[in-house]
């Protein structure tokens, strides 16, 4: 017969159909398919005889036929028996082999359970509004002095203009971002709140529940007020009592309780207590009611139907024509808008070059692969130890073969197995993970918990253990059941030695778990440095023993009384201030002029104001001219700047040169040398300082006494309550502030420290159980050995000899990769230390430490044993 | 009379192994339900309705002879069993019973009458 049905539906229906079926079906089919192609032709002959076979997919076709003989393997409850009972001999009798897996595997497991409970978190931020898929938030990219920057803050009226131009526009709020820490006095209660100012239709906007007043009430009056919970019970009681009472705040203004709201969820991004209208946001900061002058952030909602690029498109120049920029001067400075949507926010608050870049989510993707490895390793450990002993379950196979068993019972049953120890190793790391949340929650600044409600982290679960079972299994499986039973029982095949294939295999293996391993002591050791060089780094000002007070209430208009006071108590040695702190000086500005100011180019300078003093207090130095002096009355009109500014006006002798800030001329009295007034991300810039002793807002900066720092707070408290009765008081240390700047960097290499120590531990777990296989296989040898007069140190070196050429290559493998990826990290600094030759050599050096001390213990032990002994058991 | 249920396609499977006489098997009786009632049924349902009779008994099997455009494969032949011929004569006498006892007229007369 030349032509025969498609071999593919016939392999098929041979898999699926019932033996006893089999042949009058397949008859059948092929009757009918000589029938098709006389009458059709091959083509149509041939979909048709698929159409057929796949229709015989149903119930009756599928059943087996029960016999007395032949039982189906998962269904048989004696060979079921046999399994378990053979499977639970084998972990007993080996008791450390299985220890090492389910402990290998049950740590791989925690870990990667642990970070995979924290991206939950993580991308759960922010994801809980109603109308959160259409929520954006408008993004402010300035392309001035050949750079292109973006920002989330945007002009203050721009959310009550913006609706207006566009229809796609449902709504829009502004919402000011700054930690306001204003003091609210109710009756006696006196204390510190923190809150913000926000659009009337904030909570149309976002799903923010009220337990009392009405969303369109809420923030409209520009004496309103919304409160949380918590604050409407400390203060009021309940959510309903606190409904029209009135809070003073700050001793100055009286707002009016509209409404309150729930306690904000955990997973959100933006927190406060309290919310003022936006009516008084634009009363107290009427700098921000310029368009130039972006400082709060805008949210909007789109229509559901809106084309989101089409829309970009059309708000980018939107800003033009309120900033006087027209395509003449465009090239110059230019201003466009862009929508971040807002549930990305969180998770990608970073911005390069005028693009969103990333931020959290690089964490996100860095420990997701960190649990990737950690899991990967623990499987590997698994596959190697199972294979090593494979000799072991040789014969087992063998006689299995013998009588009857068919390969692929073989596979499920040491899958099985292998689903077993993997079943064992969850419910351990389940037990470890609910003991370590604790720990993990305070290290991460979190609050999760095992959501042991939820199905889906069943599910999960299920699919973790099912994926890790057969990953860890299934090279056991696949190679002991491909024995071949003749060989087996003859003794031919005796375990894999180093040079065969599946000794390689398994090197292979080891190799990989080291590469993992050195990449991650690398990692931690240039993370660990660059954090170091980050704390011990030169600032440029000294912030040991200086103490930042927040000026408020009485304070801001008594601060040369407050001065004179403080400079008489014990402790403190300098008293300074300043509108922000040292290491935190965000405000930008265009407007300076110089002689010789080149028109074509707009270069953005930071701008403080500060008081006399700044430099003893900050122990800055003045490396020209002078810093604002008492002793020169014209000071009060003079600018300081920095090195970076001097470069950029580019004066010879700055000193005593003019210079126009803010419309205001003046002179540069003196040039004080480059401190870093941001973060280390960022590269120095120029900075303007301009006198504002006699300002009314800012910070206090007080140098204190080495060693006196308790009798300086001391003194500080006694003299701030006495002049400002009405507010607590509240300070912040120079280096907890500095430190803080860096919190998100710190936490992920505390994690990612103690995740590097635990994958080493993993990797030199499956190397113990190798060297103690490795030991245990060459008794006889190393017997022999003995009696022909090896030494000890010569057996220890040479069964040691082995794994190290296997770590020496992760080495080499490792070096460069972990190079790339360090060097691609530390280009996200401005400052960063250098990656050094010497990191890698001790990296190195520390792998092959570690490694032989795993190794030497068995080989020591197996180099010791009494050849007697080991020669006497044939 | 209590007996075993025969769905309707079952009744028709049934019969048709009774017109085929002892050359009934699962190509046979598609192909001749097909001619007969115009059904065009696939070989899966056929099969599905075999095998459910004689889950029932109301047919025996047995393999018959190879052919070459089956691969060389036999043929399981049916034959209705003394069950099944009961259970088709029962299905037969109750019709007629109901079809005597419909009173002359009750039905609405059809088109030609003789048909």
């Amino acid at each position: 017969m030349q032509n025969t049905p498609p071999r593919w539906a016939d392999r098929l229906l041979e898999w699926f159909c019932a033996p006893h079926l089999l042949e009058e079906v397949q008859g059948d089919l092929y009757e009918r398919y000589v029938r098709d192609m006389k009458r059709n032709g091959v083509v149509k002959a041939n979909r048709q005889y698929w159409f057929n076979v796949l229709r015989f997919i149903r119930p009756f076709a599928l059943k087996r036929q029960p016999t007395d003989y032949s039982s189906p393997l998962l269904l048989s409850p004696a060979m079921l028996h046999n399994y378990l009972k053979i499977a639970f001999r084998n972990f007993w009798r080996h008791k450390s082999f299985s220890a090492i897996n389910s402990l290998g595997l049950a740590l791989g497991l925690t870990c990667s359970l642990l970070i995979f409970l924290w991206i939950r978190d993580e991308l759960r931020v922010d994801h809980y509004h109603a109308n959160g898929p259409h929520l954006y938030r408008i993004m402010w990219r300035q392309l001035s002095d050949g750079k292109r920057m973006a920002m989330p803050e945007t002009p203050g009226p721009m959310s009550q203009e913006i609706p207006k131009k566009f229809p796609e526009i449902v709504q829009a709020a502004g919402f000011s971002n700054r930690h306001a820490h204003l003091t609210f006095t109710v009756g006696d209660k006196i204390n510190k709140e923190t809150g913000e100012w926000a659009g009337v239709n904030w909570f149309n906007l976002f799903s923010v529940p009220l337990l009392s007043g009405s969303p369109e009430t809420a923030l409209k009056a520009p004496n309103s007020l919304a409160l949380s919970r918590k604050l409407a019970d400390t203060y009021f009681g309940s959510p309903q009592a606190a409904l029209g009472k009135s809070v003073r705040i700050d001793n100055k203004e009286t707002y009016q309780v509209t409404a309150v709201f729930e306690n904000l969820p955990e997973n959100t991004s933006q927190k406060y207590d309290f919310l003022l209208s936006w009516d008084d946001f634009l009363k107290r900061e009427s700098w921000a009611r310029e368009w130039g002058n972006p400082s709060p952030e805008t949210f909007l909602q789109l229509r559901s139907d809106t084309d989101v690029a089409a829309f970009n498109a059309k708000i980018k120049h939107f800003l033009r024509s309120y900033l006087g920029i027209n395509t003449k001067n465009a090239s110059r400075f230019d201003v466009e808008l862009f929508l971040q949507p807002y549930e990305d926010m969180y998770l990608y608050a970073q911005t390069d070059n005028g693009e969103i870049s990333g931020g959290r989510i690089d964490y996100i993707r860095l420990l997701s692969i960190v649990a990737g490895f950690l899991l990967l390793m623990a499987c590997i450990n698994f596959m190697n130890l199972s294979t090593a002993r494979s000799a072991n379950r040789a014969k087992e196979v063998g006689i299995r073969k013998v009588i009857g068993a068919e390969r692929s019972r073989l596979i499920s049953q040491f899958i099985g197995e292998a689903l077993l120890l993997t079943f064992v190793a969850v419910i351990l790391s389940l037990v470890l993970t609910s003991l370590l949340l604790p720990a993990f929650n305070q290290l991460s600044n979190k609050q999760v918990a095992l959501p042991i409600t939820e199905p889906d982290f069943w599910l999960a679960l299920l699919v973790i253990m099912l994926f890790t079972g057969f990953l860890a299994g299934s090279y056991p499986a696949l190679f002991l059941s491909s024995l071949q039973p003749v060989r087996i029982l003859k003794g031919i095949i005796s375990a894999p030695t180093k040079r065969s294939a599946k000794g390689l295999f398994r090197q292979g293996l080891v190799v990989v778990q080291f590469v993992i391993s050195m990449f991650m002591i690398i990692g931690t050791f240039v993370v660990y440095r660059q954090i170091n060089f980050i704390q011990n780094k030169n600032l440029g000002f000294d912030r040991e023993n200086l103490i930042y007070v927040p000026l408020e209430g009485a304070l801001l208009t008594s601060y040369p009384i407050l001065k004179q006071e403080l400079q008489r108590m014990p402790g403190i040695q300098y008293i300074a201030r300043m509108d922000y702190h040292p290491s935190r000086i965000g405000s930008n500005t265009t407007w300076v002029d110089w002689q010789g100011k080149d028109p074509a180019v707009n270069i953005g300078f930071a701008q403080v104001s500060t008081g006399y003093d700044l430099d003893k207090a900050t122990r800055m130095k003045v490396i020209a001219g002078r810093y604002f002096s008492r002793n020169f009355p014209t000071d009060s009109s003079g600018y300081v700047i920095n090195e970076q500014a001097a470069r950029r006006i580019g004066y010879k002798n700055p000193v005593g040169q003019p210079l126009t800030f803010w419309g205001k001329p003046g002179k540069i009295i003196g040039v004080i040398q480059d401190f870093h007034f941001q973060s280390l991300h960022e590269p120095l810039k120029p900075l303007i300082m301009w006198f504002g002793e006699a300002n009314t807002y800012g910070n206090l900066l007080v140098r204190t006494q080495p060693g006196q720092t308790k009798q300086a707070l001391a003194s500080l408290e006694k003299v701030c309550k006495t002049l400002n009765p009405t507010f607590p008081f509240s300070f912040s240390f120079a280096d907890q502030e500095y430190q803080n700047m860096y919190q998100s960097e710190l936490m992920v290499s505390t994690l990612v420290n103690y995740f590097a120590i635990l994958a080493i531990f993993i990797a030199c777990l499956g190397l113990f159980g190798l060297a103690s296989f490795t030991a245990e296989q060459r008794t006889k040898e190393i017997g022999v050995r003995k009696v022909l007069g090896a030494s000890v140190f010569s057996i220890v070196t040479l069964l040691s000899r082995d794994f190290l050429i296997v770590v020496l290559i992760a080495i080499l493998i490792a070096s460069p990769i972990a190079w790339w990826f360090l060097n691609r990290w530390l280009q996200s600094y401005a400052y960063k230390t250098d990656l050094n030759w010497w990191l890698f050599a001790l990296a190195g050096f520390a792998m092959i430490g570690i490694a032989l001390l795993t190794v030497s213990f068995q080989s020591i032990k197996a180099a010791l044993m009494n050849p007697v002994k080991s020669l006497r058991s044939e | 009379m209590k007996r075993t249920y025969l769905g309707e396609f079952e009744e028709v499977v049934l019969l048709t192994v009774a017109v085929l006489n002892e050359k009934a098997y699962g190509v046979a009786i598609t192909d001749e339900l097909d001619r007969q009632t115009g059904r065009s049924v696939s070989i899966s349902a056929v099969h599905a309705a075999l095998s459910r009779l004689q889950e029932k008994g109301m047919l025996y099997s047995h393999m018959g002879d190879a052919t070459a455009e089956r691969g060389g494969r036999r043929k399981r032949l049916f034959t209705v069993t003394a069950l099944g011929s009961r259970t088709l004569h029962d299905i037969r006498s109750m019709r007629d019973q109901l079809w005597n006892s419909i009173e002359p007229n009750a039905l609405p007369t059809i088109g030609l009458a003789g048909s």
